[in-house]
């Protein structure tokens, strides 16, 4: 019985040398020791549904791709970013990594850079996505992936408040009297004209917009005190406290506020992005969506692309057969199949149009025209490495800017100088 | 596992040694299959922490050794942390006594002539078994103000109530409220089973004395029920000190960092942030104020804790 | 620390347990002790006797108002399970909204593999609480019955674990399941957290309340450890055992951290905490099915309580946890 006493200290030991040495840098998950490789594509997913869409996809992968083994992974996307932490810090992150592009600063090391000659063994080109796709998975100039979709925030609105109400419905190319004058006339006793945001672009967008500003400048720094930046961010704000078209959230934790009251039928407008395009248009609570591209500020319309990716990871062992899994998932086949299930508006110019034609005859020119517009100019999401921290430091805060107990222009001033320098 | 023929067979020479080195040797056996994966799975992944604590680890990339920089960046200049702190303090100090109080309050009215004691116990003590997801969502809509609490008092008193949880000090007085609501159940069974166990002759002894109500209580019930009640402050301060799940699901730490506890603050920097290291050295902050806190309540029993033997 | 913890915790080793049975009673009634109360007690006299059926009926009020109180939100949790979506979050808040969904119980099934993660928490908690069990009840028995030097440094060692908290674990335990080649599987999910300190601390208070006696005799003669252990103690002790196979089971049943972490492939291994937390999406959450599934999840653990309401008070009293 000593023995077990001696052999559990000696492991404990080695256990720290180890770990000391930090240097345990897995294989990706995946051996390639038995003739053919075996990738590990990793991926966030809920339902039965999603899952099931998701196999269909691996279907095609695998049909192409015969000599490899592919493996689907996935996990609910509350708990995605959670477990993909675990895993690199164990390193044992899946070969084919799906990652959101707002996160990527957090997450940039993880992935492997890839270089044109990288684009051409997955067989793509730059060519195959539309415009400013590439930024999504570009960090500090460099490459680390490809996006699968893309996505713009959008006004949606409640067709049924806005006719009962009698006020014109937002139209495209609209600015932010219009807006303003649309929440007012909308809101009645019964509900808010507006869903305010809580959420990094739920809430940022119509500040980006209407100061044509984003929150990091061109070189990459933070930059939440840009005068223009603040007094927009201060007149978001002021739609709760002054303009009172909106109302505050009852908790931090109500991520998202402005978009689930708009859900519920609660209010008449919320932003959200081009991904909910179709959740919102099938709404279960039975109104007719509507939506249109942000207000258009004195600088103009300025809008940013979004979206998300699949990178390799850095320490993946088989980069070539994960090239080649990669091309596949971004490959016509499997983007035109996310497009014609109106899942996701993809990446891949050529199949655009697919994702127009999966939808409603009655609906499908307004949405297309919505979607044109608020494409039209977008720019590139610029953030910082600790992009993340910054939005997890100011979503809390939110809630007391809201509420009136703190102003905005000071909250961001605490948050530029906790993470400015 | 030792088999018996194997801790009999010793030779029965030197009894009062040979059965105490015997007993030993038995006792390694029976206790063998705890220290095992006592080391296995609670040393190591200590002993890896206290490394994590001492370098700067991020997720991913470089690792290199920080001495005890990241305790220094705790305490010095992380603007959360402190926060995080009095956080714990404040909800522990709220949480523990109400806990308490209600827990006992309850376990005393649900005296032998309740009817339906047994069911009004399995209800006090379902929260426990409730999944917390489940339990924050319906207090979120209780206490929205459009929920049901403000609903109710606009209609029937016309008064506005506050807006709970974006309100930094409502905030926390709801968590715990919330947390009482769901952990009382357990203190509540310790304490009935407590009572229970109350020697029938003394309480009757001190009833024909005409010890009645509040009296009763004060002097013969709750010194009996001391060692109880000490058990459930130990073990109530020790899991409202590792507060987490409450406070994430209702108020999301909010309203900016008014209740965010420390194992949240732990929580966001390991697994948001990917500094394990940082983390790490919060963790056992942590620690080793659970185990002040117990040493300190271990010497202070003796004032008022009565075991009668 | 060390001392004070030996003396609260150490009553066994005082024969008056013996006189009234295991683990009760030992509360004493001293003549010294009983004198001095009925002094404290005779200043209250005058209180009379009648009052005693008011007492009653105020005791039901009482207790009647803190139960509607608690049933509250269990109730609304149970209707807000039955509303469309939309209608959970519906302003002012109603109890029955436009319809009554009873499908939604069904579409819960239909939303994810739902039957799994029952299956799976059923198993992983089952499991882990007969390996708790098992270690704890050997372990209570050596630092509870037996004698051997340095027992009481390593009991209080033991304690010592029961308050770090898991956070701090997570990612040490995970590091050592890739070692281990355990990620993604039930192991993973039985193992890492079934060696905590509580059950020992709990079979040890419970252990030493048994007079010495009975298992000495059986040791001496010859009996053996194990089979005193076995065929003595164990029997005695089925109260302690079932209050710690609830508790073990609750907290393996409700387990949502350490899942998440080392579940990989929740088809085959997800359990109900970590299927609850699927019903979020990026899309939003469906609140309706969440519930649904809440309510679900909740109805093992429930019968489990209320089968064992009894025996849990009963089992505490004895087991030393509520006397000392």
């Amino acid at each position: 019985m000593r023995i077990t006493t001696t052999t559990a200290t000696a492991t404990a030991l080695a256990a720290v040398m180890l770990a000391a040495c930090g240097s345990d840098d897995g294989d990706g998950g995946d051996d390639s020791s038995s003739g053919t490789s075996s990738i590990v594509w990793d991926m966030w997913a809920g339902s039965e549904e999603d899952t099931a869409f998701l196999n269909d996809t691996l279907e095609i992968v695998r049909a192409e791709n015969p000599d490899i083994d592919v493996q689907l992974q996935t996990a609910p996307w509350n708990d995605y970013f959670t477990k993909l932490t675990t895993n690199l810090s164990a390193g044992n992150v899946a070969c084919v990594t799906s990652m959101n592009g707002q996160r990527l600063s957090s997450y940039a090391e993880a992935f492997m850079p890839l270089t044109p000659e990288d684009l051409e063994t997955a067989g793509l080109s730059e060519d195959d996505f539309v415009d400013g796709a590439l930024d999504i998975m570009t960090h500090d100039g460099q490459l680390y992936g490809l996006p699968f979709d893309v996505a713009t925030m959008l006004v949606y609105y409640n067709k049924d408040m806005f006719a009962d109400s009698g006020a014109p419905e937002p139209q495209i190319g609209w600015s932010f009297e219009d807006f303003e004058s649309a929440a007012q006339s909308v809101s009645t006793d019964d509900h808010k004209g507006f869903g305010i945001g809580m959420a990094e672009f739920q809430w940022m967008s119509l500040p980006i917009a209407m100061s044509g500003k984003q929150p990091v400048d061109e070189e990459g720094n933070l930059a939440l005190t840009d005068p223009d930046f603040v007094d927009a961010a201060t007149w978001y704000a002021g739609l709760v406290t002054e303009q009172e078209v909106a109302a505050p959230p009852p908790s931090a934790s109500e991520t998202g506020w402005g978009e689930t009251e708009y859900a519920a039928g609660n209010v008449a407008m919320a932003v959200d992005g081009t991904w909910n395009a179709v959740t919102y248009l099938n709404n279960d609570t039975g109104f007719a969506a509507g939506m249109t591209n942000l207000p258009a500020g004195d600088a103009g319309s300025t809008a940013l692309v979004l979206g998300s990716g699949y990178g390799i990871a850095a320490d993946c062992a088989d980069k070539e057969a994960a090239l080649q899994v990669l091309g596949s998932l971004l490959g016509k086949d499997a983007q035109d199949a996310m497009a014609s299930s109106g899942r996701s508006y993809p990446a891949r110019a050529e199949s655009q149009p697919l994702y127009f034609e999966s939808l409603d005859d009655a609906v499908r020119d307004e949405v297309q025209a919505a979607f044109e517009a608020a494409f039209a100019d977008v720019e590139g999401q610029r953030s910082t490495d600790d992009w993340d921290q910054v939005n997890t430091a100011i979503q809390p805060q939110l809630v007391s800017v809201y509420t009136g107990q703190a102003g905005m222009g000071d909250m961001l001033e605490q948050v530029q100088q906790q993470f400015g320098n | 596992m030792p088999t018996p023929a194997m801790l009999t067979a010793r030779p029965r020479r030197r009894r009062v040694s040979g059965l105490k080195k015997a007993e030993t040797r038995q006792a390694l056996g029976f206790i063998s299959p705890a220290l095992a994966g006592l080391a296995l799975f609670t040393v190591i992944p200590v002993v890896v922490s206290i490394v994590m604590s001492l370098h700067n680890w991020p997720a991913f990339g470089e690792r290199s050794f920080a001495g005890f920089d990241n305790y220094r960046n705790l305490f010095t200049q992380h603007p959360d942390f402190w926060p995080a702190l009095r956080n714990s303090a404040v909800f522990t100090l709220l949480y523990v006594p109400i806990n308490l109080v209600v827990a006992l309050a309850l376990a005393l009215s649900l005296s032998p002539r309740i009817r339906g004691r047994g069911a009004f116990r399995v209800l006090f003590f379902i929260p426990v078994v409730t999944p917390i997801v489940a339990n924050a969502l319906v207090w979120k809509m209780l206490l929205q103000p459009q929920g049901l609490f403000n609903g109710v008092s606009v209609s029937l008193f016309d008064i506005q109530l506050p807006n709970f949880l974006a309100h930094p000090q409502w905030a926390m007085i709801m968590v715990v409220v919330m947390s009482v609501w769901q952990g009382m159940g357990y203190n509540m069974l310790i304490f009935s089973a407590a009572l229970e166990q109350l020697p029938t002759s003394v309480v009757e002894a001190a009833r024909i004395d005409g010890a009645r109500g509040w009296r009763m209580i004060r002097s013969v019930v709750l010194p009996m029920l001391s060692p109880a009640i000490f058990f459930a402050t130990v073990m109530t301060i020790i899991t409202s000190l590792q507060v987490f799940a409450q406070p994430q699901l209702l108020t999301g730490g909010g309203p900016g960092n008014a209740t965010m506890p420390l194992v949240q603050f732990i929580y966001n920097q390991g697994f948001k942030f990917q500094d394990l290291g940082l983390a790490a050295s919060a963790a056992w902050v942590l620690f080793v104020l659970i185990i002040m806190v117990t040493a300190v309540q271990f010497k202070a029993q003796k004032r008022w804790v009565h075991y009668e033997h | 620390m060390s001392t004070e913890l030996t003396t609260t915790t150490a009553p066994g080793d005082d024969r008056q347990g013996r006189r009234r049975g295991i683990g009760r009673g030992r509360s004493g009634d001293r003549p010294a002790r009983k004198a001095q109360r009925r002094r404290e007690a005779l200043d209250t006299r005058v209180a009379g006797e009648s009052r005693g059926a008011v007492r009653t009926v105020l005791a039901h009020v009482g207790v009647v108002i803190a139960a509607v109180l608690f049933a509250l939100p269990l109730v609304y949790a149970f209707f807000s399970a039955l509303k469309p979506n939309t209608e959970v979050f519906s302003m002012p808040p109603r109890l029955l909204a436009s319809e009554v969904r009873w499908s939604n119980f069904a579409d819960v099934f239909s939303y994810g593999p739902f039957t799994t993660y029952i299956t799976n928490s059923f198993f992983v908690a089952t499991a882990g609480t007969l390996v708790v069990l098992v270690v704890s009840t050997t372990a209570g028995y050596a630092f509870g019955r037996l004698r051997w030097p340095g027992r009481d440094l390593v009991f209080v060692l033991f304690l010592a674990t029961l308050m770090v908290p898991q956070e701090v674990l997570v990612v040490p335990m995970f590091i050592l399941m890739q070692w281990f080649g355990w990620v993604d599987s039930y192991q993973s999910l039985i193992f890492p957290f079934a060696f905590t300190a509580f059950g020992t601390f709990l079979m040890r208070q419970f252990f030493r309340g048994i007079p010495y006696e009975l298992d000495e005799a059986a040791r001496v003669d010859g009996a053996g450890a194990f089979r005193a252990f076995a065929q003595i103690i164990l029997p005695l002790a089925k109260p302690a055992v079932a209050v710690l196979a609830v508790f073990t089971f609750l907290s393996f049943w409700n387990s949502y951290l350490w899942p998440l972490i080392t579940v990989v492939d929740y088809d085959a291994h997800g359990t109900l905490p970590i299927g609850l937390a699927s019903f979020s999406g990026q899309n939003g959450t469906r609140w309706d099915l969440q519930m649904a599934a809440a309510i679900i999840s909740m109805i093992p653990t429930t019968i489990l309580v209320i089968a064992l309401q009894k025996h849990l008070v009963k089992g505490i009293a004895t087991a030393g946890l509520g006397g000392r």
